[in-house]
């Protein structure tokens, strides 16, 4: 199993924990480094143990929010490469439109349902660590 | 016999007296005999041939010696008023008016010290004492040694004149009073701007007396309105192109007090054309101003309003998904480890979880609701056959239920998104109400005046009709069926408000519903 290193970026404790609970349950050793907003998450990246391969987004936060995190990724030359996933409760066509424009590798909205969410993940690690392979 | 003594007396005074004037008249006549054969004398030598002016002086004419008695007067004179001098003596002092007898006298003793020839206006009598004005122009004849002997005179009858002056004064005052009573101002100034004339409504709108108006130009109570239309008009004004144009213009009252007033500006011009006056009407609008801008800002305030309202329901449904979510998760994996739980407990957790999806349903229906008048996408046209039959094609519709389609359905303009609400919900709604065994939903559309009227007609449970108007407030369902959120039909009634058109139904408790709703062509 080919593990990587994600950056959670959500400001909902319990949204985390659903995060680790699919990985727990399904014996993945992905490396999950865990950000409650967007200030947060810069310096994660800035810390030069760390080195992603995934980032996995919420929009709505406090301070710092998944939009402007995003831009400022993505104005970044050391970190703009990062593929962003976003993970977010709204499912309106013009947050889905900012973020592509900006540029994200995937728009996910939350399920209701926990067994949903935990098939979104599941897949979406699975064709990351594909992915990652390749490369 | 006293009496008849008395009689016979009484006769022969009256005898007596009758003689006696006829003895005065005879000396009267035979004076006027002198003197009328002195004033042929007079005016021979003078060159006049009187015979000849009396012919032909269509005019009335008329010569009197110097105490007024009338000596003369020619055919025209005769016949206006009536007196024949041939016949009867008549002095002047017998025809002029009682009320202009006084300006005769004083008028005549001016004219025999001036010596000048003057026109004189009086009213006289006519024989049948009808009363005529007169417009009299006299002069002096004068004997040989270059006394003044006798008068003769000119005269015109104006009665007609005057009546007209009359006429037009009265009308006037008329006027003046309509103008004085004028709720609206109004000004006349000559062309240079000095102020002629303005009525009591212009006075108190700049708190200006009468004169202290009569000394101001326009300018000083005015503002020369600068803009390029309004210099454009009052050039077309003096250029005559135009006769009036309105305007709203600033006035300044006595205290400096600025006014906005729409104000037309009317030019006046003379027989020949040229422009001589202006006037303005003036109507005080800061009222109005002020309540067009208070409305204005209300408006705005309306739209600010409106918009708070929905960012504000639309953060709050977003807000609620988030914890509504959790809880769903955390009830789950509650479920999953406590398997050893009651047949009651697990009872309990289908119902908790039925209650998440309600409120997740009743979110979304809010975040739906809020912003269906939201701008929209550009409008499309719609071929609404293809619509509804990707409604029906993503409907899940039970077998024992038939949808058919009346007619071939209109193309409209619109948003794809707001029509494809509109129908579903109302297809959904019939579909969820079916209780028959057999189910039946007729779509129909047909084209009445300026607007496509459909109906959407369904063999379900019926509505009774003290409910009509509560099923398209929000959140009123009226039965607690399963994936309804309450919010449908007001949706389907906003986007229908959004789009003009109307919706109302028709229903049979136990046989059934009818929708109809109208969109403009």
């Amino acid at each position: 199993m080919n593990s990587l290193s994600i950056l959670l970026i959500d400001d909902d404790e319990i949204e985390r924990m659903k995060f680790r609970k699919v990985c727990e349950k399904n014996q993945f050793n992905h490396l999950v480094i865990e950000a409650n907003d967007g200030e947060k998450a810069i310096s994660l990246l800035n810390n030069p143990e760390n080195s992603f391969d995934l980032i996995i987004l919420d929009l709505n936060m406090p301070k710092m929010n998944g939009f402007e995190f995003l831009k400022k990724l993505k104005r970044d030359n050391e970190f703009q490469h990062i593929p962003v996933v976003i993970m977010s409760t709204s499912s309106s066509y013009s947050d889905l439109k900012a973020c592509y424009s900006i540029g994200v590798a995937g728009y996910f909205s939350k399920p209701l349902y926990f067994n949903e969410y935990s098939n979104k993940i599941v897949s979406l690690l699975n064709y990351w660590e594909k992915n990652e392979l390749i490369s | 016999m006293n009496r008849l003594k008395t009689l016979e007396l009484a006769l022969k005074k009256e005898k007596e007296a009758r003689l006696k004037v006829e003895q005065l008249l005879k000396i009267k006549k035979a004076e006027i005999e002198v003197v009328n054969k002195n004033l042929t004398s007079v005016l021979e030598k003078n060159g006049l041939d009187f015979k000849y002016l009396f012919e032909t002086i269509v005019d009335n004419y008329l010569v009197t010696d110097l105490f007024g008695n009338i000596l003369k007067m020619n055919k025209a004179a005769i016949e206006f008023t009536g007196f024949n001098p041939k016949n009867e003596s008549v002095n002047v002092v017998d025809i002029i008016h009682k009320d202009d007898f006084k300006y005769a006298i004083s008028s005549f003793r001016n004219f025999l010290k001036e010596e000048s020839s003057k026109i004189y206006q009086l009213r006289i009598y006519t024989k049948k004492k009808e009363i005529k004005w007169i417009e009299f122009k006299p002069n002096l004849i004068l004997n040989s040694k270059g006394e003044p002997e006798f008068t003769q005179g000119i005269f015109r009858d104006v009665t007609q004149i005057k009546q007209d002056k009359q006429i037009s004064e009265n009308q006037r005052k008329e006027l003046d009073a309509i103008l004085d009573n004028s709720q609206v101002g109004i000004v006349l100034a000559n062309t240079k701007g000095n102020i002629i004339k303005s009525n009591k409504a212009f006075q108190n709108f700049l708190d200006f007396s009468e004169e202290q108006l009569l000394q101001k130009n326009v300018e000083e109570i005015s503002f020369q309105e600068e803009d390029e239309k309004t210099s454009i008009l009052m050039e077309e004004l003096y250029e005559g192109r135009i006769d009036n144009f309105i305007v709203n213009k600033r006035y300044k009252t006595k205290k400096g007090i600025i006014i906005w007033a729409k104000t037309q500006i009317k030019s006046v011009k003379n027989e020949v054309g040229k422009i001589t006056h202006q006037v303005a009407v003036v109507q005080d609008i800061t009222k109005e101003l002020e309540q067009e801008k208070k409305l204005e800002f209300l408006l705005e305030d309306l739209t600010e309003k409106n918009k708070e309202l929905r960012d504000f329901a639309h953060v709050v449904s977003h807000d609620l998904k988030a914890p509504l979510r959790n809880m769903n998760t955390l009830v789950s994996w509650l479920e999953e480890e406590s398997v050893a739980f009651s047949s009651n407990n697990n009872k309990n957790f289908k119902l908790l979880h039925k209650n998440l999806e309600k409120m997740d349903l009743l979110i979304a229906g809010i975040l739906n609701y809020t912003t269906v008048d939201k701008v929209q996408n550009k409008k499309k046209n719609i071929d609404l056959n293809l619509l509804l039959k990707d409604i029906i094609d993503i409907t899940y519709v039970p077998k024992h239920i038939q949808i058919n389609l009346k007619s071939i359905l209109p193309t409209v303009r619109g948003d794809v998104f707001r029509m494809q609400q509109l129908f579903q919900n109302l297809v959904n709604n019939a579909v969820k109400y079916i209780d028959k065994k057999q189910g039946i939903i007729n779509i129909d559309c047909i084209l009445e005046d300026e607007f496509w009227k459909f109906s959407i007609e369904d063999n379900g449970i019926g509505i009774s009709e003290k409910y009509f108007e509560k099923i398209f407030e929000v959140f009123q369902s009226l039965e607690k069926v399963e994936g309804s959120s309450g919010i449908g039909l007001s949706i389907v009634k906003k986007i229908i408000h959004f789009y003009n058109g109307k919706i109302w139904l028709t229903s049979v408790v136990n046989k059934g519903t009818t929708f109809y709703f109208t969109i403009p062509k």
